[in-house]
């Protein structure tokens, strides 16, 4: 408590000089609390500066560090989940995430798909829907580009080239659609959850007396597939589908 | 008169004074009896109650159950049993009692119920005992007789028990050897088992607790005195200031002189002859004085952080059985402290293991002996390791700190860290990929939380979507780009269209066409049309192939134009001769000769390819 008051003391103090603003203020705070190893109160500051709207990469990755320090798995991993919505290439996000699942209970074996949708799934997962976006006009500049060689000049092999060069862009163009496409449904539809109980049963149907499917521990992450009344049907990596009460995951 | 034989089975004894009996209750041919050694019991004192099975054939009997002892009596002892066969005039009787050793608690008279055994599958039941137990009394004797008086039984200095103590200032945890040691210049017998009074504030063990005592001779204040060692015993103090070793306390058994009173002086004289003496037995009981012993408690200065209160003199070893290991096997870390001190009270050192080495609780192993008055030996932990995944793995140093008695300060032994080589073992490679890699990030811990630059703002998480004008503007952009760039293309084209560039790449078509028309005037006779065409392909091409207006047809001009696009002298020699060798034909009037008119068309035809070869040539 001492300590907590020092650093709020040290921070007002340092507040003057350095700080854009109030809510910078508390996540200086939270920093600082952090590197004193008074997780407890560092989950407390930047939980405080994500409530106050400020819900962007760094909030959600330091909110991990500071939850996963402070022993709370579950929301650990929800935080590097929501860190990596933001910003989905992020290595040290990745990496924590790893780091935080290593000590959660389930181990789940994901299906083995064909590569072809292993890499397309990889690569949706890795990107931001705008970049997708971003991509698919780049293929349709190519393509117009193309179009406009083969319409507007005459050399035999330029227009084969050019031709070529437009089923190529055209293709892409119609991938990077796709893939902003689902991307955008994914995020938008929050389709993923982080299970926040010590342990979730999955019932065969959505009713508290349905016959046991499988269990879930804390931290693990699954996909929401549908909802009905207070129920959600989830599936997890290794495809295995049951209904859990909608209270026990929380949604990236 | 002193060799007492002294023995600490007392039942024989006891049971040569046993008195009050009950009749025993009806078996077929065995006898089921109950006795006390005394039915007159003085409060505090230790007495016997034996129940005895005797005749037939013992071994038929089973499930002996006693009374219950304890509602009136404590049980010091028991219930031990023994057997006994006899032969007397050729029979031969056996048989078997259970003996406790009881002491009193209350005033008052006390019936014990009958103790039942089940014999040839009968229940024998003992009789009843009926016990009296009065208020203690000054002396412990019982006199027999009426006419027998005790003797005087204040023993003086002639028997009595000390405790020793090796010392009586002490740290905590240094050990104390106290001696229970009997000093005697009387015949005496031990009536009970040793009984060491209850301790607090000390941990102890015995060193020496002989059954059999040996006597030893020892002047003591200046008298000489036959000694036993009862005990010694090794006490741990376990925490600090004055604290007192209990009395230890043994009853015994003293043969004193018994007089008769007879009233005639001359038989009294007479019967007070040593010769004469009978003896009878006076109980003593015997007690050491307490022995109190100054603790003091150990500096704070100095003190590691590793200690955990472990006072003597230890040396620490450490060993790893294997250097490098599979995932699926395991290793061996042994802990060896060998020394002196408490090595029953060692507690396992308090060792880090790394997160990706798992570890059992440790197999522990004591070889102890009692030594210069302190416990020696050594004890050992041993932790069996498993590791998590492959790699290098750091098994931390042990630490072990204790206090030297010795040096009067802290020592802190530390085994150097080692080093396990991990190599992927069969097991790990069977198990998922999924539990491979979480098993990999366990070892691993996260990465630092993230700062901002002084000044940055915070940002707050966008939505996902494009927005609808950007996303409008990035297609509409490329396609809006595609169909201005077509239409400028188009109409470029249209105002800078190649005329002279087409006229080029078509001159020796049309070259070739005037030539093969020329022919077919030859063919038919036709000689001016023949030169005619001739011309037109000479001509033609020349004014085609280098973009010249048909006003411009000079010799000079036509040799100009084309060295001015590198084509060889010769060539352009060649091509000047074909065209003056036309125009002199042409307008010559003299007819030449066929022959002739086929050379022109042949020269013509190769200066017009060899024009168009260093044209094409001078242009790449």
């Amino acid at each position: 408590m001492r300590r907590i008051l020092i650093l709020l003391l040290l921070g007002i103090s340092g507040a003057a000089s350095l700080s854009a603003g109030p809510v910078e203020e508390l996540f200086r705070q939270g920093i600082a609390a952090y590197k004193a190893g008074s997780y407890e109160a560092s989950v407390g500051l930047f939980d405080s500066v994500r409530a106050a709207g400020k819900d962007g990469y760094i909030v959600q990755y330091n909110l991990g560090c500071a939850y996963y320090k402070n022993g709370d798995i579950g929301k650990s991993i929800l935080a590097f989940e929501r860190a990596l919505r933001i910003d989905p290439g992020n290595v040290d996000a990745k990496h924590n995430l790893n780091v935080v699942r290593a000590r959660t209970r389930d181990r789940i074996e994901p299906i083995p798909l064909i590569f072809v949708v292993r890499w397309w799934n990889d690569l949706k997962e890795a990107h931001l829907p705008s970049t997708f976006f971003l991509w698919s006009a780049l293929f349709l500049s190519l393509l117009a580009a193309s179009a406009f060689v083969f319409f507007g000049f005459r050399g035999t092999m330029l227009r084969r080239t050019a031709l070529a060069m437009g089923f190529l862009a055209a293709l892409l163009f119609i991938a990077s659609l796709g893939l902003y496409r689902e991307r955008m449904r994914e995020l938008e539809q929050q389709r993923f959850a982080v299970v926040m109980q010590a342990i979730v049963t999955a019932r065969s149907t959505a009713d508290a007396s349905a016959v046991d499917s499988f269990t879930m521990h804390e931290g693990l992450t699954v996909e929401i597939l549908r909802e009905s009344n207070g129920y959600y049907l989830v599936r997890i990596a290794d495809g295995k589908q049951g209904w859990v009460p909608s209270n026990s995951v929380e949604r990236i | 008169m002193r060799g007492v034989a002294i023995t600490l089975s007392i039942i024989s004894f006891v049971l040569a004074l046993g008195i009050g009996s009950t009749p025993p209750l009806h078996a077929q041919d065995a006898q089921f009896t109950a006795s006390a050694d005394r039915t007159e019991i003085a409060m505090g004192e230790q007495f016997q109650v034996t129940f005895t099975l005797s005749g037939g054939r013992l071994k038929s009997y089973t499930d002996f159950r006693a009374p219950d002892l304890n509602r009136d009596f404590l049980t010091l002892a028991g219930p031990s049993t023994s057997q006994n066969m006899q032969i007397i005039n050729g029979r031969v009787s056996t048989s078997i009692s259970w003996t406790y050793v009881l002491q009193a608690r209350t005033v008052g008279t006390f019936t014990l119920a009958p103790a039942t055994i089940k014999y040839d599958g009968a229940t024998l039941r003992s009789g009843t005992l009926r016990l009296t137990v009065k208020k203690a009394a000054p002396q412990a004797g019982q006199p027999r007789g009426g006419k027998e008086q005790p003797a005087d039984v204040d023993l003086g200095d002639n028997l009595f028990i000390r405790a020793i103590p090796s010392k009586t200032s002490v740290y905590i945890g240094e050990p104390i050897t106290v001696t229970y040691k009997l000093y005697t210049r009387v015949a005496f017998q031990l009536d009970n088992p040793i009984k060491l009074p209850r301790m607090v504030g000390f941990w102890s063990e015995d060193i020496e607790a002989p059954t059999q005592l040996q006597p030893k001779v020892e002047v003591y204040n200046g008298k000489q005195y036959e000694t036993f060692m009862m005990r010694k015993v090794l006490y741990f103090p376990t925490q600090s200031g004055d604290l007192t070793i209990e009395p230890f306390e043994v009853g015994t058994t003293v043969r004193v002189r018994k007089r008769r009173k007879t009233g005639d002086d001359f038989f009294d004289r007479f019967f007070s002859d040593p010769y004469f003496d009978s003896y009878e037995g006076v109980k003593k009981t015997l007690m050491t004085g307490a022995v109190r012993v100054k603790v003091r408690p150990l500096p704070e200065e100095g003190k590691p952080k590793s200690f955990t209160g472990v006072v003597g003199n230890y040396t620490m070893d450490v060993t790893l059985d294997k250097q490098r290991l599979k995932t699926d096997e395991t290793a061996t870390l042994k802990v060896l402290l060998r020394g002196s001190g408490n090595i029953r009270l060692l507690d396992e050192p308090s060792i880090a293991f790394p997160s990706g080495l798992d570890h059992y609780d440790p197999a522990i192993n004591e070889n102890v002996e009692h030594a210069d008055g302190t416990m020696r030996g050594n004890k050992s932990f041993e932790y069996i390791l498993v590791p998590r995944y492959p790699g290098k793995i750091t098994v931390p140093p042990v630490e072990f700190s204790y206090f030297d008695l010795e040096k009067k300060r802290y020592i802190t032994h530390s085994s150097p860290a080692m080093t396990l080589v991990v190599d992927e073992g069969e097991k790990r490679r069977e198990a998922g990929e999924v539990e491979r890699r979480m098993i990999d990030y366990l070892a691993r811990d996260i990465r630092a939380i993230k700062d901002i630059a002084p000044g940055e703002a915070l940002e707050t998480a966008d939505a996902p979507s494009v927005p609808l004008p950007l996303m409008a503007a990035a297609w509409a952009l490329p396609l809006l780009a595609f169909g201005g760039a077509l239409l400028w293309k188009k109409r470029y084209d249209r105002l800078h269209a190649d005329v002279t560039g087409l006229k080029r790449r078509r001159a020796t078509r049309v070259a070739e066409k005037h030539l093969s028309r020329s022919r077919g005037w030859l063919d038919r006779g036709s000689i001016d049309a023949y030169y005619q065409e001739i011309a037109r392909a000479l001509w033609g091409y020349v004014q085609d192939a280098l973009g010249l207006p048909t006003s411009q047809t000079s010799m000079d001009a036509v040799g100009a134009a084309l060295l001015a696009r590198n084509v060889p002298e010769e060539v352009v020699a060649q091509l000047r001769e074909a065209l003056h060798a036309v125009d002199y034909a042409r307008f010559s009037p003299t007819r030449a000769q066929d022959n002739e008119m086929r050379a022109l068309y042949d020269r013509s035809r190769e200066a017009i390819i060899a024009t168009e070869q260093a044209l094409k040539g001078g242009a790449a």
